[in-house]
Parts: structure tokens; sequence; C-alpha cells
């Protein structure tokens, strides 16, 4: 089998799970006691408003003929209409989407930009100093509630010290064209250095708190990595011909101790996409997110199905890039692929 | 002219009096105890012994490849006249890629699996003993320029020069992808890429089937000569050490015991250690040594007293325990520490030849294992 | 599965029962020798001093708890957001009630939650994980691809869609959890079993004439004890963060009762002045999950298994 064919199977794979879940997701709305006409009409409704509207629902048809409309609306984007905001879900999500992604896309960047040099240094000193603080961090950082980090945060920084603003993307005076939605990247875009820089103040707070779960895996996954790269032969041998140790280590040695540290990059997204959840909701972030947890609170149910669809597809891609990636670090992973079938 | 240097005044190589020790769990371990060798230019040295001899961590020394701690160097190794130990490591790094160069032992674990062959080369051609570059300097000659270019032509040419097939398409692989044979000769062409002067190779070729390596020792023997090449090799062969070096040093417990012109030390090998091993190799193939010789290396935290061989040597008497023996000059170019050629001890033995000791290994055996049990070997 | 005992029996009664003996001293030995490097280890025994404290604590909340009324549906208002003191060590929160005693209350809803979520979805995982990984073919493959639906989503965002669907309440957040939960276990199970299935002791055992059930449960079971032991106490400090995670946004624990989260989420309105009403709350589930993850780091070097969470 070709290394393409595997990362055919395995999207295959993910796109079954993802019909998987639009069919538990289905199931629960449908099956369980509750009626959704109901629920949209609120307790104060007639019984003949709500058999009306079950009909426009489609809610007396056959089940197979409800999931394949419902189907229908997902694969074609539409879904539907949020009761809590009166828009399409999907002018919600498109709004609400880029908040959450600029969010995780800065805490990924401080997980890998701080966690990997981190447990790489910590790796050249093992049981040194340096190597036991971030066991500590690393252990701090699992067993610490995200949320509560976050709340810590805005007391520490926001509250005490007043260094940064404590909830929101943006301070008032600021107005920016919403081109894109990253507001890091409208901003410089529209040439306003002091919004750019406003934008940062906020986001730091949150995508530090955001991060600190996963840096510490990172780091504790690259420093074992590292240290069992280190002892190879061509490590010693790339010593020998005299090449930059700086280069020896982050170019030869770090490339092989790379491949664990991204193999767990996917499983470190989904718990991002997780702690996102918490995180908005302590920062008052507007996005995907606190969207989400709102829909859960009013059961706006057709704005749950598009933000979970949403994660879900979201989840999906993210694992096949990585297994593109991890094809492309490490030739012996496409070579196994390969020779096992 | 001591018998560390005898071939001439002005070898490239010389160690003198080296001590390697680790401080382990279990106490002090003295894997090397006093070793001195030299290189001559445009000589092929060998260092033969069983595995666990010192001769890798003496190799290892000599290259800064082991970490202080747990490692304790002493000694002085000079290379070309400078000496290694107290040199900075800054210059230290910029001999070790140039001037010396190294192969490691196994060609399947020695080349980067997560790059391709091209990059591996061309960066060594290109940064191989210059340390001190930049990351700046180093992303303007490697991606800037036509430097790159000039680097890979060298590295295809060099593999030209250990008769790859098909260079241009071996540069593109990756290490996986190539058999055991064309990885070692990746190697070699990667030790080779800076035009060394020293060249010290542990355990080349062993770790290939008997075909293969017979190429490689043939291909190594003509790059030699084509590079001038000194070389330091490491061995537990005897068979690869008799085809290409000029000299060889027989090292046992840590110690040098023996060290003698090739056809000189295969014709009349001296210490009863060589002639075990000169004895027990096979006749036909090069296969592993010292399966004649009954017994096993010394422990280092608790090494016997006086000469470490004597444990297991036919010939020992009270003389072996008690002291180290000191090398007794034999001509100008060889010399043996054993205490059987120092004629103010008076051996019990007459010296034994190799024939002698032939005989003696069908009976040694019972002999050797109740001595090194008695003076406490273990 | 006593059938298949006797089955297996019949064979060879001897060396059977003379096989059995050795091995289950094999693993007592191993047991034994298992828990002298633990205690060797202050990490994992003070993991193990927190969570006992901390179940002892919440167990006999009723009767330690210095204003056990406080639990539920309590005010006084005079008392409300006053700071750590003697009479309330942890300060009271915005209706005057006790955070200490809260706590203490709170613990013993995240430790109910832990027990009902692993006390279902270890059992079932590990079952389903055996019969995958037994079966092999198409077993396998509906229930691989049934665990990788579940993990589809973050669990936390699964579990709150579940949540959604039905009533933001506790026990459909246990619910939730519970149903996903699994799928962890049953990933652990199958991937052991797979490579167990050709050790010797399986075929010698299906030579002898032992049924499926037998193998599965006597023979390949007792070998994934370790590593299933090792995820659940790290699995425990998981569903504590996760359980708090949902009270914290509002779909578990609900007020007035006094879940870790629910406080935190609460106490946010009143920083910072009323620090005390977060931060201590906070702490709380930090130091339990903190116990459970140092003594299942302990469990995983004692036993030497590699397990992530």
């Amino acid at each position: 089998m070709k290394y393409w064919q595997y990362l055919v199977r395995r999207l295959t794979g993910g796109v079954v799970s993802l019909l998987g879940l639009s069919i538990i997701i289905f199931g629960v709305s449908r099956i369980l006691p509750g009626n959704p006409a109901r629920m949209a009409l609120g307790a104060m409704a007639s019984e003949k408003q709500v058999r009306e509207l079950s009909r426009e629902m489609g809610l007396t048809d056959p089940l197979w003929q409800q999931y394949v409309q419902y189907m229908q609306g997902l694969l074609t984007g539409d879904l539907g209409q949020s009761l809590e905001t009166k828009r399409e879900v999907a002018t919600d999500i498109a709004q609400y989407l880029p908040a959450t992604l600029e969010l995780i896309t800065v805490a990924m960047m401080f997980t890998v930009v701080f966690g990997i040099p981190l447990g790489v240094i910590a790796a050249q000193n093992k049981d040194g100093a340096v190597d036991h603080a971030t066991r500590l961090v690393a252990f701090f950082s699992v067993s610490v509630p995200g949320f509560f980090i976050g709340v810590m945060f805005q007391l520490i920084f926001g509250y005490l010290l007043e260094w940064f603003p404590i909830t929101g993307r943006l301070a008032s005076e600021y107005s920016v064209d919403r081109e894109t939605g990253f507001l890091l990247v409208d901003t410089l875009a529209a040439g306003q250095v002091d919004a750019h820089l406003n934008v940062w103040l906020h986001l730091l707070l949150p995508a530090l708190a955001l991060s600190m779960a996963g840096m510490g895996q990172v780091m504790r996954i690259t420093r074992s990595s590292m240290i069992d790269v280190q002892d190879q032969d061509y490590v010693a041998a790339e010593r020998g011909f005299g090449l930059p140790s700086w280069l020896v280590t982050y170019k030869y040695t770090l490339k092989n101790a790379f491949v664990p540290t991204l193999t767990i990059l996917g499983l470190l997204y989904a718990s991002l996409l997780g702690n996102a959840f918490l995180i908005e909701v302590v920062f008052s972030w507007p996005g995907l997110a606190l969207y989400g947890v709102t829909a859960v609170m009013n059961n706006d149910f057709n704005a749950v199905v598009g933000v979970t669809m949403t994660i879900g597809v979201a989840f999906v891609s993210i694992n096949f890039v990585i297994d593109v990636l991890l094809g492309r670090v490490d030739p012996r992973i496409r070579l196994q692929v390969e020779e096992a079938t | 002219m001591t018998l560390a240097e005898p071939i001439g005044d002005d070898p490239i190589l010389s160690v003198r009096d080296l001590h390697v020790g680790f401080d382990s769990f279990d106490g002090f371990a003295d894997v090397v105890d006093g070793v001195d060798l030299s290189v001559g230019r445009g000589e092929v040295v060998t260092v033969a012994g069983e595995t666990g001899c010192g001769k890798s961590v003496t190799m290892k020394a000599i290259l800064r490849l082991l970490s202080e701690p747990p490692a304790q160097i002493e000694g002085e190794i000079t290379f070309d006249g400078t000496e290694l130990r107290s040199l900075p490591k800054r210059e230290f790094d910029r001999l070790k890629g140039r001037r010396m160069s190294l192969i490691f032992q196994d060609p399947m674990s020695s080349l980067n699996p997560t790059f391709t062959v091209g990059e591996q080369l061309a960066d060594t051609a290109q940064f191989g003993g210059r340390s001190d570059t930049g990351v700046l300097e180093y992303v303007r000659r490697r991606y800037l320029g036509g430097e790159r270019a000039e680097a890979r032509e060298r590295a295809v040419e060099m593999l030209r020069e250990v008769q790859m097939p098909d260079p241009e398409s071996v540069m593109e692989s990756y290490p996986t992808q190539l058999s055991g044979g064309m990885r070692q000769r990746v190697l070699i062409a990667q030790a080779l890429l800076n035009d060394p002067d020293l060249l010290i190779a542990d355990e080349i070729g062993t770790a290939l089937d008997v075909t293969i390596h017979d190429q490689i020792m043939t291909l190594l023997e003509d790059l030699i000569a084509d590079h001038d090449l000194s070389v330091l090799m490491i061995t537990h062969n005897l068979g690869v050490a008799r085809q290409v070096s000029d000299r060889i040093y027989v090292m046992y417990g840590g110690r040098i015991v023996e060290t003698a012109p090739t056809a000189a030390l295969f014709d009349a090998p001296k210490h009863p250690y060589t002639q075990g091993l000169v004895a027990s190799i096979p006749r036909l193939t090069g296969d592993p040594m010292a399966e004649g010789i009954d017994g096993s290396v010394p422990e280092y935290l608790d090494p016997p007293s006086g000469c470490r061989f004597h444990p297991r040597c036919p010939y020992a008497h009270e003389a072996c325990r008690e002291h180290r023996p000191e090398t007794i000059p034999v001509g100008t170019d060889a010399g043996v520490e054993c205490v059987l050629y120092d004629d103010r001890h008076d051996a019990p033995y007459d010296a034994p030849t190799l024939e002698t000791t032939r005989a003696q290994m069908g009976t040694i055996a019972d002999q050797s294992q109740t001595t090194a049990s008695e003076l406490g070997g273990d | 599965m006593s059938t298949e005992t006797t089955d297996a029996g019949q064979s060879t009664p001897e060396s059977e029962s003379l096989l059995d003996s050795v091995v289950s001293q094999q693993r007592r030995e191993l047991w034994a020798r298992a828990w002298k490097r633990f205690v060797s280890r202050p990490m994992s025994v003070a993991g193990l001093l927190i969570i006992l404290v901390v179940v002892v604590a919440a167990l006999l909340a009723p009767v330690v708890a210095p204003y056990p009324e406080h639990a539920g549906k309590y005010t006084d208002f005079a008392a409300a957001l006053q700071g750590p003191s003697l009479d309330h060590p942890l300060g009271t929160d915005h209706v005057g009630r006790d955070v200490l005693s809260r706590i203490l209350f709170g613990y013993r809803l995240s430790l109910m939650m832990v027990g009902v979520v692993l006390g279902f979805g270890v059992p079932v995982g590990v079952v389903l994980g055996l019969v995958a990984g037994y079966y092999g073919g198409w077993t396998e493959t509906i229930i691989m691809r049934l665990t990788d639906t579940a993990l589809a989503l973050p669990p936390l965002v699964m579990a709150l869609a579940i949540t959604s669907a039905l009533q933001p309440t506790l026990w459909n957040a246990m619910l939730a959890i519970a149903a996903l939960w699994w799928t962890w276990h049953t990933r652990l199970v199958q991937s052991i079993v797979a490579s167990e299935r050709t050790e010797e002791y399986v075929q010698a055992a299906e030579l002898a004439g032992a049924g499926p059930l037998h193998v599965m449960f006597r023979e390949i079971l007792p070998n994934t004890l370790s590593p299933i032991l090792v995820k659940v106490t790290l699995d425990a400090g998981f569903v504590i963060l996760i359980g708090a995670g949902l009270s914290f946004i509002g779909v578990g624990v609900q007020p007035p009762q006094p879940g870790l989260g629910t406080m935190v989420s609460q106490g946010t309105n009143y920083l910072p002045d009323s620090w005390w009403f977060a931060v201590f709350p906070g702490l709380a589930i930090f130091i339990l999950v903190m116990g459970f993850n140092m003594l299942g780091d302990g469990l995983r070097d004692v036993f030497d298994v590699e397990v992530n969470r």
C-alpha cells in the first residue's frame, strides 16, 4: 500500500467517524424525550402551535427521512436557524469561528514555541534544575483545571497588576474592518499598529492559560524522545564530524525526536478545543465555544449541532494533516506503512 | 625513540599514558589503564582486542566523545604536534571535523534516518569541522548562492569514489532505503568528504556479511592509498587487521600488551594472549577471534592484580600476579608487556612459541578456569 | 464460565492446577514487589495520602464540616463574602455560606461522579476491549469504529453536546461522560489483548480445551489489570477535571448544590475583592486531581506500563 492510499484510508475512517457523530447527535435529538418543536416554542405555546411547527420541521416524517433531510442540511452547510440569534447557524459559525481559531492558533504557538525548546533544554540537562522544573510544571499543568488557570491569570495579571485587559478581544476605542475575522490579521492589514498591539494584549492571557496544559505534555514528551535520540549512534557520528552543536541538536536530533511530539499534537488539539470552551467563558471571548455554550444553555439545538459538527470536522482534518506531516517528517513511518501491506 | 613512537619522531597521533576510568554505582572502574600508542604519517595502525578490552573507550577518549564526568580521563594525546587534552573545545572541534574523521561501528545506526543521504553529506561537506557556524551563516550558505550545489557535487563525487552505484539517486534516498553495504559506503564517503589526515575507524564492516565485508575492506585499502590517509582502526577481527594494517596493537584488559608490524605479529606473536588469538584464527574465514582462549575479559571494578591476563594465561606464575610487567622492546618497532621476555625476571618457562601455545590450548581450558576462580578474577 | 474451567480441567487435571498455582504465585510475587517499589516513592505515597484524606473528609462531611447545613439552600446575607477567619477558614460565599463546608460537600459530588463514570465505563470498556481484541475481524472493526466515533470530539465537547440534548443536570452530565469513557478502556484493553492473543499461554489454554470466556477472563484479563489500574487512577483526575469544567460552564452540578466548578464560576463574579470564593474551590479541585496524578504516575513507574491519559 502506498502512503497516499493509507492517508485516504485514514481520511475515510475520519469521515465515517463524523457520520457516526452525526447519527449520535441526530439520535439524541430525536429519540430522547422532549419535542424539539416544543423546545423551540417554549412552554407557553399551545398544542396546536407545536403540532404545526412539528409538521413544518418534518418531525412527523419517518425517522430515516428525517435523518436524510438532516444530513442534506449538514452537507449543504444549511444548519438551520438559531433560536437564540434568529440567524442562520452557518452565518453565526462563520462569524464566531475566526475568534476561536485565532485563540487556539496562538495558544498552539505558545505550546510549541515554549514547550519544545524547554523540552530540549531539559533533555540536555537531564536531572538538572531545568529538568526538575519542567517536570513540576508538567505535573502542575495536567492537574490544574484550565478555567482555574484563566481565573487566576485574571486575578493576578488583570485585577491586581492591571497589566492586561480581563475580557474581550479588542478595546472599544478601536474599530476595525473585520475582513477575515482574525483581528491580528485585520488590524495589520489596515495598518492600525496600536489596535494590533491591543489585540495581542487581549490575546495573551487567554492564549497562555489555554496553552498551559499542552505545554507540560509537549515538554515532557520532547524531553524523553530527545533523550532517546541523543544516545543514537548517528548523533554521535554527527558530532564526530564536527558539525555545529546547535545544528546537531535542533536539526538532526530534534527532527527524529519530533515524531512522538507530532503524534500527540493531534490529541493536544483536542484538549485545546475542549479547554477553549472553558477559557472563552472565563474571558468572555466571543468565539465559537462561547456561542456553543450559550446555545447549550438555551436549548438552541441547531446551533449545538452546528458547533459540534464544525469541531468534529476540524478535529478530523487536524488529525489528517498530522498523518500527512508524520509521513513527511519521518520516512520510516511511510516505509512501515507501505511495507505492512 | 620509545615504543609508542616507533615510526619516527613525528607521529600524526600519539597517545601517552592514557587512563580512562568511570565512576559508577558500584565503584571506580579503570577501563583504560596507561595506554601508549602512536600512528605514523601514512601508517595504518590497528588496535585489536576482544569486546570489552577498552579499545572503543580509547577511541572515544581521543575524539572527546566521552562525557566527563562520569568518565575521568588522564594522559596526553597529541595530534600533529598539538596537545589535544588542553585544547579549547572550539579549536578541537575544528580539528575533529576537518583533519580527523571517524567511521562508526554500525552502518545501520550511524546514519540519520529522517534526512536524505544528500542532505547529510552536503551538510558535512559544508559545515563539518566548522562548529562555530552560527544560525545566520548556516542559512545563508545553505540556501543562498551556489555553495550548496558545489557541496552536493562534492558529495556525489565522493559517492562515486566509494564505488556507489547510481550516486545521484542515492543522494535523494533515505538511509532506510539502502542496503547495509551501501550505507557503509555512504559512511566512508562522509568520513572522507573533508579530506582528513587521520581516519579513526571503529569495527568497520564487521556488521556486514562476509562478501560485502571483503569488498568494503578492499575499497578501504584503495582509499587509504589514494588519499594518503593515516588510519587508526579498531577491531576485534584479526583477519581485518591483517588485511589492511601496517602495524597492530593488541589490547587486553585496558592495556596494550603487544605491538609489532603486522607480518611480524602474525609470524611470531610473543605475548601469550596474542599467541592465543593468532592460534585461534579460523583458517579460512575471518570470524571473530578469541574463542580459543578460555575465560573472559576481566572485571574492571576489581581487575586482577599484576598482569591482567594472568588468570587466563597458561604460563602465569608468581611474578605475574605481583607486578604489572614492563614493556620489553623487541627490535626497534615492536614490544611486549610480559615478564617472559624480561631478562631481569627469571621466568620458569622459556618464552613460548606460537606452536607451544597452540598445543597448550587443548589443555588450558580447565586449568585456567580454576586459576581464574582461585585468584579472584571475578 | 465455571463449565469452561472444568472443561479445561478434565483434559489434564494435575498439570493444569499445578500450572495455575505457579502462575498465581508468580502474580502474587509481582504484586508484592510492586507494593515495595510503590512505598519507596514519596510522590506516589503523597498522592495516595491526599486521596485518602479527601475521601475520608468527603465521606464524613456531615460530621467534620463546620457548617453542614450550608451544603444546600441556605442564606445568611449578613455573613456574605467574608474573608478567611477563624469562624470561616476559607471565607464565605455570596449568600453567606461557609466555603470550606461547601468544598467538602463538593468533593462528595466530584467523587460520586468519578465512581459512577468509572463504575460504568471501565467494566463496559474492558469487556468490549477483550471481545474486540480476542475475536478480531468484523467484531473488532465495528467496536473500534464505535470508539473512534466517540473520540471524534474532545470529551468535554461531546459531553456538552449530549448534556444539551438532555437537560443540564448533574446526572445527565455523568451519563454523558460515562457514555464516552468506556472507549478509552476499550482501546487500551484491545491493544493489549491483540498482542497477548498469540502468546503461548493463551494457545496452551486453547489447546487444553478452554472456551473463549475462560481464555478472555481467566487467562488474558489478569495480564491487563496493572495497566487498567494505572489508567483508572489517571482517569479519576481527568473525570474530576471534566466534571468541574461542565459545572463551571453551567451544565453540571446546579446551584444551590455545592459543585466545585460551580463555586469557581460563581466566585468569578466577585473578583477581585472576594477572591477566596473562586480561588479556594479551584485549589480544592487542583489538589485532588494532583493527588490522583501523583498516584497514577507512581503506579505507572511501579508496574512499568505505558499508559497515556
